[in-house]
């Protein structure tokens, strides 16, 4: 989850109202944000993805204000006019279809100013812009920009200055470096490119991949031109009201730039009227408190969110980087929020039911309890293991199911034996005493008649000096009896894994195959590095139940 | 110490007076020697050494021993013979030869040839002269006669040094000078000697009419009615033996299923191998949602799902992702496309068990609980698997409400042992409201963060068809099974080292 810094001078300058640090660092996490680290200057403070206005200390210094009732009266955004004005040239539709932008004048952009506006860009980029594939921002020097701007598409020959170099790059050299190849997937299969120019034909911004060097900021920087494009129109206008609302709260004042579409002009930054209608009894219901419409208003002020009572509603209105709010709940949790939800006084719901067990659990504990009866242990391993793991147990690997880009070697298919984890099991303690019984209850998958399979196999290996087929066949007529009052017959059989003439098929009463018992060949126990003989059998659980079950 | 006055030797146990009885004849004896005589293993010896000594009727006697043994130069010069007889027999008495020839004339590589100069002229077999600006080698007229092989042909294996002669000593002594010919190791010995109150009691032993065991061949005979049981060492400890038992981490599965059912949960279970559909979609998740995307979790190659869903639940599931539908929300105004709904997971999280509970059975009331295994694309490291189990519950009802859902967790973690519990506000994509957990643990004291918890979505449950709120809340298991037996590596829970899985008690 993003992270973002903030130090106390600075919070403390932004809130209106006076509190302790311990104050602060109990108030934080009632807002849904939670403190990852803390020392004497700053608190690192973790949000969720869904308030990306939280992605610097503004955002948060905002929240904190009305929910600690130091504000209680909201001023609204206002939005200039400016002369700057975009064209959209008809070919971006085909690769990066949407643009909007702002101008930011008057700020002052101190180092750490800089920094929490760079973070947030990040953060949106990261979360809403999906690694930029979404969404992608480019914040420019204004007064190096004239009017109009275009934002059309090059091929990949086109060349200009990309940010902090000194000569010309081209297209492709570009998204060939460094900086360009960890985003270049997102234009692969295009070969025409998004360039933004102005209107002496320089290059602002080559999205998402680069910003010209042209428009670099610095700390003298007073006036923005912000550009937010992208392919999702809702995506690049949330972006944009994050940061506009956001520069505009660190001392912007913030202008529209006309863009024209080639059938459709709109002015952006754009503050949408749109409402959300709550039902007060279904707020009462969901949260379990009875509240007035008087008291829901006043939550909901508390999140900057204005309530106004109609009948037996909330007709709510937000500020317009809360995108997050889509239906009543999101609503009603900001109700729960304002309230505080350390206020809530746990209860217990009214009806009372009765449990169970599921049926196919109940018998795999009641398998359990007759394998450890025995003196058996269980051993419980992952499930996804290595193709290696099943070579080494000279077992097929045809028909595995595979993980695609796994991030270990370790785990890339799905186990479809619990064999290969006893040998492992028994590798990993050759060094225990002896002897060594352990079983394993566990899902293997597998592909039947091209559907995928997941049963629940055991696997009992038995290792000690003098272990045998005998042995194993002992524990399996055991298991069987003492679980079904069944007889397993063994049926003599040939199989890689296990000694030739000392293996057989398990065969249950209704003459289903359901496993194989038999004795490990040298061979295997030799790629295992085992010195001790082992038997071993192995049971497929969910057709012994069916069989059990006159299925 | 026991006092003699108060030994008898009935309460000597079988071993002691096994070994008693043998060194009485043996006076003084190394532990190794009395096995064949007492029939005893060595570990039984051992043992009964250690009773006796503490009784003061044997004395232990560390002695240090020094053992030889041939190393790599001596082996070889055992077999081929020592090197400066090597170089002499290749010349004819009064042979010249120049040094710079030498080499092509013997068969000894540089090192052993310059050695083998030394040593044969120190031996007077050789002598080296100077000629012409030439170094001259000559054959001596007196036979090369080596007592150091003759001493190399007798060494095989360990042998203890004091075996040797003294003159034998000193050659050996000598050989330090030349690598790797002999080595040597230093063990210690246990000499074992009887007491004189050992001797007084031992004595008594062979007078005594006790038997040692019960047979059914007595009981058959009667003969036990001559005969009593000698009394045993009743406070000495027995050999190790292991009960069969479930796996630690099974054990607290069984509890925390324990506890649901008493809260009135049903258990369910479901497919570990799910479609993206049950995963994500029918969870609100977006299609472009990060959690989707391979960094993070387990795609299956080349599966595509037949999505054998109730066509009405398909239709709404894909409206509610691109208006909203009839739920209220706006929803998340994109093409949803059916075949991202098709890839096959390894399911990230239980509540695609829960939901497809839902769509099943509509319920207006039930309450319902997994505990199931979860995947993760991550590296393994001591904090992350890339497989570990979830533990889910949620409750239908027509009146249930968030504060009932923090009264069911409260009871939840007050039968696993947390007295207390806070919460606060949380994000998860598929619940409103939602809340994170903390429990406060004694043993380390400090509050730890535990399970995530919300009120499902309507745009989760009314496209299943569900009418009601449903509460949920979900936690990792491993986290609570590490804090249960003091573990810090989770790696450890599934790596089944039998000495931990042998040695965990049911009831720590």
């Amino acid at each position: 989850m993003p992270v973002v810094t903030v130090y106390y001078d600075r919070m403390f300058s932004m809130l209106k109202g006076k509190i302790s640090k311990e104050q602060l660092i109990e108030k934080i996490p009632y807002l849904g944000l939670d403190i990852e680290e803390e020392n004497e200057e700053y608190i690192k403070i973790e949000y969720n993805p869904n308030r990306p206005d939280y992605s610097t200390d503004y955002g948060i210094a905002r929240s904190l204000n009305s929910f600690l009732d130091f504000e209680t009266e909201y001023s609204k955004y206002d939005i200039h006019e400016s002369e700057f004005v975009v064209n959209v040239d008809k070919s971006t539709e085909q690769v990066r279809q949407y643009i909007v932008a702002a101008v930011v004048k008057d700020i002052k952009l101190d180092d750490e100013t800089i920094r929490q506006i760079i973070t947030m860009q990040e953060d949106l980029h990261n979360g809403i812009g999906r690694r930029r594939k979404k969404v992608a921002i480019g914040i420019h020097n204004l007064d190096v920009i004239k009017s109009p701007l275009e934002y059309t598409t090059v091929d990949e020959s086109f060349s200009f200055i990309p940010l902090n170099k000194d000569s010309e790059m081209n297209v492709k050299e570009i998204l060939n470096s460094e900086i360009g190849n960890q985003y270049a997937n997102i234009l692969s299969g295009h070969d025409r490119y998004p360039i933004i120019k102005d209107g002496n034909n320089q290059v602002l911004s080559f999205p998402p991949i680069i910003n010209g060097d042209l428009t670099r900021l610095d700390a003298k920087t007073t006036n923005l031109f912000i550009d937010v494009t992208g392919t999702d129109l809702d995506a690049v206008s949330n972006a944009l009201s994050v940061l506009f609302t956001t520069l505009n709260d660190a001392g912007g004042k913030v202008h529209s730039v006309k863009i024209n579409f080639d059938n459709l002009k709109i002015k952006t930054p754009e503050i949408k009227d749109d409402t959300i209608e709550v039902e007060t009894e279904y707020a009462k219901s969901l949260l379990g408190l009875e509240l007035s419409e008087k008291e829901i208003v006043e939550y909901l002020r508390r999140c900057r969110i204005s309530g106004k009572i109609l009948g037996n509603k909330i007709v709510i209105k937000t500020e317009p980087f809360r995108f997050d709010l889509i239906h009543p709940v999101d609503v009603i949790e900001e109700i729960g929020l304002g309230y505080g939800i350390h206020n809530l006084k746990p209860t217990l719901p009214g009806s009372d039911m009765t449990g169970g067990f599921d049926e196919k659990q109940r018998f795999l504990d009641k398998a359990r309890d007759v394998l450890t009866g025995l003196g058996l242990i269980e051993i419980m391993t992952i499930g996804l293991i290595s193709e290696e793991m099943l070579e080494k147990s000279e077992m097929s690997t045809k028909e595995l199911l595979k993980v695609v880009d796994t991030k270990s070697i370790e785990h890339e298919v799905l186990k479809n034996s619990n064999i290969p984890a006893i040998l492992k099991t028994f590798s990993k303690n050759i060094h225990k005493k002896y002897p060594q019984r352990i079983f394993e209850i566990s899902k293997v998958f597998g592909k039947k008649n091209n559907e995928i399979y997941e049963n629940y196999q055991l696997t009992v290996g038995l290792a000690h000096a003098t272990v045998n087929f005998t042995e194993a066949s002992s524990y399996l007529n055991a298991f069987g009896k003492q679980l079904f009052n069944v007889d397993l017959s063994t049926k003599a059989s040939e199989n890689e894994l296990f000694v030739k003439g000392r293996v057989a098929e398990i065969i249950d009463e209704k003459g289903i195959k359901i496993g194989l018992i038999g004795e490990i060949k040298p061979q295997v126990l030799e790629n295992f590095a085992l010195r001790t003989p082992i038997s071993l059998f192995d049971i497929d659980l969910d057709q012994l139940m069916k069989s059990s079950r006159n299925e | 110490m026991v006092r003699l006055a108060d030994m008898n030797t009935n309460n000597l146990h079988l071993l002691e007076r096994k070994l008693l009885q043998v060194m009485s004849n043996k006076n003084e004896a190394e532990l190794e020697d009395l096995v064949y005589e007492s029939g005893l293993t060595v570990d039984q010896i051992r043992r009964s050494v250690e009773w006796l000594k503490e009784k003061n009727l044997i004395e232990v006697k560390m002695t240090e021993i020094k053992l030889i043994s041939l190393g790599k130069e001596g082996e070889n010069t055992k077999l081929n013979g020592i090197p400066e007889k090597r170089l002499v027999n290749n010349l004819k008495v009064g042979e010249e030869v120049e040094l710079a020839e030498l080499p092509k004339k013997v068969d000894l590589n540089q090192d052993e040839l310059s050695a083998a100069l030394g040593y044969a002229r120190a031996e007077k077999w050789i002598t080296i002269l100077k000629k012409d600006n030439k170094v001259i080698v000559k054959r001596e007229d007196k036979e090369a006669k080596s007592k150091i092989e003759d001493l190399l042909n007798k060494i095989s294996g360990q042998v203890e040094l004091s075996k040797f002669s003294a003159q034998e000593q000193e050659i050996l002594r000598s050989l330090v000078k030349r690598p790797e010919y002999i080595s040597y190791e230093i063990v210690k010995k246990a000499r074992i000697k009887i007491t004189k109150n050992g001797l007084d009691i031992s004595k008594n032993i062979k007078d005594d009419n006790y038997i040692d065991a019960l047979t059914p061949k007595m009981l058959e005979s009667g003969e036990w009615r001559n005969a009593s049981l000698r009394p045993l060492n009743v406070e000495s400890p027995a050999p190790t033996i292991y009960s069969g038992k479930k796996h630690p981490v099974r054990i607290f599965i069984d509890e925390v299923r324990e506890i649901f059912v008493s809260l009135g949960f049903q258990e369910v279970e479901g497919s570990i191998v799910q479609s993206s559909f049950w995963n994500f979609d029918a969870l609100f998740t977006p299609q472009d949602h990060p959690a989707r995307e391979i960094q993070d979790t387990f795609y299956i190659e080349n599966e595509k799902a037949s999505l054998d869903v109730d066509e009405q639940i398909l239709k709404n599931v894909e409206s509610v992702h691109k208006d909203g539908a009839n739920t209220g929300s706006k929803g998340w105004r994109y093409h949803w496309d059916i075949e991202q709904a098709r890839r096959m997971v390894m399911r990230t999280h239980t509540t695609c068990v829960s939901v497809r509970n839902l769509a099943d059975n509509k319920p207006d009331e039930a309450r319902v609980f997994s505990v199931g295994r979860v995947f993760r694309n991550e590296k393994v490291t001591f904090k992350n698997l890339v497989e570990f189990h979830q533990i889910e519950g949620i409750v239908v009802g027509k009146d249930v409400t968030l504060r009932d859902l923090m009264g069911l967790l409260t009871k939840f973690y007050k039968k696993l042992g947390f007295e207390k519990i806070k919460f606060w506000p949380s994000f998860f994509p598929y619940t409103e409201p939602s809340l994170q957990s903390m429990v406060y643990h004694e043993g380390l004291g400090r509050w730890i963060e535990l399970g995530g918890m919300g009120i499902f979505r309507p745009e989760v449950t009314r496209p299943l068809g569900v009418k009601n709120p449903v509460l949920a809340w979900g936690s990792g298991l491993e986290r609570l099974v590490m804090l249960r037996y003091g573990i810090d590596d989770v790696r450890k829970l599934y790596e089944n080292d039998l000495d931990w899985l042998r040695g965990i008690p049911l009831c720590p």
